[in-house]
């Protein structure tokens, strides 16, 4: 048995962090270890930042990078995810929410790593609305 | 008007995001690897095509919202959306005009309420689950006719905006539930129900749109989403304690 307590042979599986809301993990066979976390990365998962021929995981990748605009970019999703948890927990109150990631995930956020029956009333139905055309606004005006 | 560059450049893209041009709507469900190279010709679209935009919201909210709910969508399960981009003073969305009694210095004031259903999505996700969207704008419209200080007849149009947002979240009913300790926020209401087969969460928001900027609205979305998963405690597995890897060191 091995020290992992597999069979006759340990399987190393990739820990990358997938989904959006549903967060899992990636679990294919891995065959290295990021460059700068040390985690254990698959074939899919694999980036190389511009300038640094070592492999590293999504996660450092995104923190390296910085914020990705182009959606069509391969660090794009663990950007755009590490951007939104942060601004959701700031909205909600709630800074257990990411608690689905790891100690991996939460540390790349600290700076140093680098109907029906509804009614249809839009504000306030018993308001007046001649306060609201003084003669100074005339952005609206058509004429 | 089509220039010979343009009118190449335009049927060079896929079917689905020329009908989205033209029709300024869209209607289609695909697998999360059909939605890849659509999504890939929207985020590009003024790339190769300089005078004829995509509807506003398209490439700033649209495509981010799609991509980032494909990230949860397995191999096997599909993405729909009915997506309505045509604006809210279309035909069929404008509701009948109503007279309001004049005040102060109007003279005459019509009103009517504009309720336009512009996204319906629907997706299947890897864990089985099936997440419904739903988003209305409804905007109520003045029309005034009054007269200035100087004695003057002005005309003005106002409008202002709310949107509504409906989220439906199924999951299996062997999934454990729970309230977020931190509660929800005001503005969005989350309701649990309980089915033989399924766990229904729903949340339901409605807050004054500030303004058109997409990125708010994405980011706006994307929080009432967050409302229902938010009542998901983590699945065993998704790395938690005691989910180290087999063999680590192999």
């Amino acid at each position: 048995m091995s020290p992992a307590g597999g069979g006759a042979r340990a399987r190393r599986v990739c820990t990358a962090t997938t989904g959006f809301f549903v967060l899992a993990r990636c679990d294919r066979p891995a065959r290295q270890g990021c460059a700068r976390c040390q985690r254990s990365i698959c074939t899919k998962h694999q980036l190389v930042l511009p300038g640094d021929p070592a492999a590293v995981c999504p996660e450092c990748y995104a923190a390296a990078r910085g914020f990705v605009d182009d959606v069509d970019d391969p660090a794009w999703a663990v950007g755009f995810r590490r951007s939104f948890y942060w601004d959701a927990s700031t909205s909600t109150g709630d800074d257990t929410w990411w608690s689905t990631f790891d100690e991996l995930d939460r540390s790349a956020f600290d700076e140093p790593m680098g109907a029906e029956g509804e009614d249809l009333d839009v504000g306030d139905a018993d308001a007046g609305y001649a306060e609201d055309f003084d003669d100074g606004d005339g952005a609206d005006f058509d004429s | 008007m089509f220039g010979r560059k343009e009118k190449q450049a335009i049927a060079a893209l896929p079917p689905l995001h020329q009908q989205l041009l033209h029709d300024r709507a869209l209607t289609v469900s695909l697998p999360p690897a059909d939605w890849s190279p659509l999504l890939r010709s929207l985020a590009h679209h003024d790339d190769t095509v300089k005078r004829h935009h995509l509807p506003p919201r398209t490439t700033g909210l649209v495509v981010p919202l799609i991509a980032a709910l494909l990230q949860d969508v397995g191999d096997d399960g599909y993405l729909g959306i009915r997506l309505d981009l045509r604006g809210s003073d279309q035909p069929g969305k404008v509701g009948p005009a109503q007279e309001l009694a004049p005040q102060g210095r109007v003279l005459k004031c019509t009103q009517h309420t504009e309720v336009d259903p512009w996204l319906a999505l629907e997706a299947k996700l890897a864990d089985g689950s099936v997440l419904d969207l739903w988003v209305t704008d409804v905007v109520r419209v003045r029309k005034l006719r009054k007269r200035g200080s100087s004695g003057k007849i002005k005309y003005a149009t106002k409008r202002k905006a709310t949107q509504r947002v409906r989220v439906r979240l199924a999951v299996p009913a062997d999934r454990p539930v729970r309230a977020p300790a931190a509660g929800s926020p005001g503005w969005c209401r989350v309701t649990m129900t309980r089915k033989e087969r399924r766990v229904v969460l729903e949340a339901r928001a409605k807050y004054p749109k500030a303004n058109d900027e997409a990125t708010w609205q994405l980011k706006t979305l994307l929080l009432v989403l967050g409302e229902t998963f938010r009542w998901l405690p983590p699945q065993v597995g998704d790395g938690g304690e005691g989910d180290e890897l087999a063999g680590a060191g192999a």
